[in-house]
């Protein structure tokens, strides 16, 4: 490789004000970004068995709701805003374990029974990253 | 007998080579190392693109580019899937980038950088969705993404800086 080879022909000199004006402003819309991006309270869920939605329950409005699965009932509890599986007539009891589900876009399912609840409303957030 | 002709490598043609050779090796470096997060690469090979563009053009940093994704699909056996034209996507949308760079006011290689970092992942998650994924939450991943572009720019643009200084030679 020969000496000349890298000669430039222009350049500049160590970061100039441009730079620091292009790395604010990329600092300021990454801030922005975090801060208008998730993940919002829910304000519904919606209960499904297989592919039909069968309830719509308003998470503001406590109360349990019997769902009829394909293998018996499950029972949902609303309260605090939140939603979740008391009971279901699964063996491994899998969604009463998930816990409550508050923020949009987070799922709850009984998979053997068939039901699923799904909190819709607000803005969505993460429901699971994967690559 | 036809007249035996001679293909004579210019000048650029050998910098072009020699500017691609070392950002492929970076590229395949990089490949090699394990992520800090599936899905991201700090893409230092862009170091090469930057420092190549402010010292010999746009043309030359492209051409690089160009080379180096294609070159480095091929080495990696990932040309023409759908990691390639993820990169090719990252690539094309960052030198559209760095042409704008190029010639905005008192802006040297650190600023370059980072709009080439930011677009090369606006132009990736651009591809993902219109090819693979079109998927509502898909945005979500963007401000994750941003911030490391963000951080991964400024750093190989201050190499770049230094790259760029250094060859420069008062």
């Amino acid at each position: 490789m020969s000496e000349g080879l890298f000669e430039g022909r222009n350049g500049s000199r160590a970061p100039r004000p441009g730079d620091w004006t292009i790395l604010l402003v990329a600092g300021a819309l990454v801030t922005a970004l975090w801060l208008g991006g998730p993940a919002g309270q829910g304000s519904r869920a919606e209960v499904r068995v297989e592919d039909t939605v069968v309830a719509r329950l308003d998470l503001r409005q406590p109360g349990t709701y019997t769902i009829d699965g394909r293998l018996g009932p499950s029972v949902l509890e609303v309260a605090d805003g939140a939603v979740r599986f008391v009971d279901s007539a699964c063996s491994s009891h899998r969604c009463v374990a998930s816990g409550a589900h508050r923020h949009a876009g987070e799922v709850a399912a009984c998979l053997p029974n068939r039901v699923t609840v799904a909190v819709r409303g607000g803005r969505g957030g993460y429901d699971t990253l994967h690559y | 007998m036809a007249e035996a002709r001679t293909l004579t490598p210019t000048a650029d043609d050998r910098r072009i080579a020699a500017l691609a050779a070392l950002a492929v090796t970076i590229h395949l470096a990089e490949a090699a190392l394990p992520s800090p997060l599936p899905g991201f690469k700090p893409g230092l090979a862009n170091v090469i693109t930057v420092a190549a563009l402010f010292l010999w053009g746009w043309s030359t940093a492209a051409w690089v580019t160009a080379l180096r994704v294609l070159v480095g699909g091929l080495l990696l056996g990932t040309f023409l899937s759908p990691t390639f034209a993820l990169s090719a996507g990252g690539a094309v949308a960052s030198l559209a980038a760095l042409a704008v760079a190029v010639r905005l006011p008192a802006t040297g290689p650190l600023g370059a950088s980072i709009l080439a970092a930011m677009a090369h992942t606006t132009g990736q998650f651009l591809v993902a969705w219109w090819l693979f994924i079109p998927h509502p939450d898909l945005p979500l991943l963007l401000p994750p993404l941003l911030t490391l572009a963000v951080i991964a720019g400024t750093v190989s643009g201050t190499i770049a800086t230094v790259v760029v200084n250094g060859l420069r030679r008062e």
